[in-house]
């Protein structure tokens, strides 16, 4: 069977928060868009580990597992967030990656800044990472090169699981981003920065989260994340229904 | 004589239909310009009078060829609202003969609306919202001359329009700007955001890291060129000050 690219999304829902986000809304798109072009989406939707212990972020990174344990021959692999809606003419950004690592810019602000501080001075031997390389993780593109790397990030986790946790309950600085961040910067890992438009993050600071969806004429992934009021599931599901249902 | 190959060029203007002088901001930007300047072996050149034959300030910027001709290798255009950083690199050595500048990407409504409002002189350029810069700060070569003369023919031919403008909310010479380099199909190298730090506020960089003992903000560890937009302009003469009393140690050398 030929091997097929990857969508892989980690939708755990946890309360009511989750609740919020809509995710639901996410994967109807991510699934209509992988069936459109040929694709295969793979949800996982209940924790392999104790959440308390591995935050749901962290379960990302267990793609390479479950796509071995379910047999899937797989090509590339994208990880996305659950707040995300792609366009259903989303062009094939697994191709734009090429061989690297994609990812898109995490717009600077004050957290970003914080957590690579506080990562850097915990965990990363004071790592100095320039911010404008500084990647969001709710896209990530990778291929089978980077099997072996992200489980040696799996286990860098487990090895100093005790610190991260203490470092998020302490300065609630993020749970797998940052750390990402560092450890491919430090590994030296080949990044190729994707267009914002495959990640469209931070929508109201970039001023286009309007009601008549201006984001969704500038980019093709759009990401709810930073909570955009009422509700990230709002958006999600407003956005869904105009790109999805009333064409 | 030691002839300097490079240029800082700024037009700091005060311009009697504007409410705002920019004198006053200048009188901190320039400083760290010079400090920076001789440092680096650079000439500075402050505009300070108006060309009448101009509707406002800001196309002084496009004289800079006729002010300077072709004695310098390489140019910075920067505006008046930018401080550089004591220690900042010698940018001129980090590029070669490209166009550089940094993206402008902070507000895209702003720039979605700008570029459709000034597309009606531009109907067959589309400009990708990727590639689009801010013009407050921009470093070339004198092999860039052509942009400059085309914007001052561009000028002069809708001066009427250009000068009547009253499109509110997409700003005026910036997106017309970028719209000629896509015409004149220039090779941008986009650079780090550190050389032109825009939006500090929205971006929290004013602050510092509150977990920390080092008290420092954001933008000064941060950054090499700040641009001090995107607040309203009757803050920006305070916090440029406050700026300058905060760092100011560090150009008295």
């Amino acid at each position: 069977m030929k091997a097929k690219n990857v969508i892989f999304i980690v939708s755990i829902n946890k309360g009511q928060r989750s609740n919020d986000q809509g995710y639901e809304w996410s994967i109807k798109s991510w699934s209509a868009w992988a069936k459109k072009n040929d694709h295969i989406l793979l949800v996982l939707d209940e924790p392999v580990y104790d959440l308390t212990k591995c935050k749901a972020n962290w379960h990302k990174l267990l793609v390479y597992d479950l796509l071995e344990n379910e047999n899937i021959n797989y090509d590339k692999i994208a990880i996305v967030d659950s707040d995300t809606i792609v366009h259903p003419n989303c062009p094939n950004f697994f191709e734009l990656a090429g061989d690297k690592f994609g990812g898109v810019v995490n717009p600077v602000n004050e957290w970003v800044l914080r957590s690579i501080e506080t990562y850097s001075k915990y965990v990363f031997d004071n790592h100095k990472l320039n911010f404008w390389k500084y990647i969001n993780t709710g896209l990530m593109v990778m291929n089978k090169n980077h099997k072996d790397i992200v489980k040696e990030w799996i286990n860098f986790y487990f090895n100093n699981q005790d610190l991260f946790i203490q470092i998020q309950d302490k300065f609630g600085v993020g749970n797998d981003q940052t750390p990402i961040n560092f450890l491919l910067d430090t590994q030296n890992i080949d990044v190729e920065l994707l267009s914002y438009k495959f990640n469209m993050q931070e929508l109201p600071r970039k001023e286009i989260l309007t009601e008549d969806l201006l984001f969704t004429k500038l980019g093709w992934i759009y990401h709810f994340n930073t909570w955009p009021k009422p509700t990230p599931g709002y958006w999600m599901k407003k956005t869904y229904e105009a790109l999805y249902e009333n064409k | 004589m030691n002839m300097k190959k490079n240029l800082i060029y700024m037009v700091a203007i005060d311009y009697d239909k504007y409410q705002w002088k920019h004198s006053n901001f200048a009188k901190y930007a320039i400083p760290t310009w010079e400090y920076w300047c001789k440092k680096n072996n650079a000439d500075l050149l402050v505009v300070r009078d108006h060309d009448p034959s101009f509707g406002a300030p800001i196309w002084n910027k496009e004289l800079v060829f006729e002010k300077v001709g072709d004695k310098y290798d390489k140019i910075g255009i920067v505006d008046d609202d930018t401080m550089i950083k004591w220690d900042a690199p010698n940018i001129f050595e980090t590029y070669e003969d490209e166009f550089c500048a940094v993206r402008d990407d902070d507000n895209l409504a702003f720039i979605h609306n700008s570029m459709n409002a000034y597309k009606k002189f531009f109907p067959d350029i589309e400009i990708d919202m990727d590639k689009y810069i801010n013009a407050g700060v921009v470093f070339f070569t004198k092999k860039h001359k052509e942009i400059f003369d085309y914007l001052l023919k561009f000028y002069y031919i809708n001066k009427e329009e250009i000068d009547n403008w009253n499109v509110p909310n997409v700003g005026r010479e910036q997106t017309i700007f970028n719209y000629i380099l896509e015409k004149l199909n220039i090779n941008k190298k986009i650079i780090a955001p550190c050389w032109n730090l825009v939006n500090m506020h929205k971006k929290g960089m004013f602050q510092h890291n509150f977990q920390s003992e080092d008290k420092t903000p954001y933008f000064i560890k941060y950054g090499n060129i700040w641009h001090f937009t995107g607040f309203p302009i009757e803050q920006r003469e305070s916090i440029m000050k406050q700026t300058w009393n905060l760092i100011r140690k560090n150009y008295e050398s």
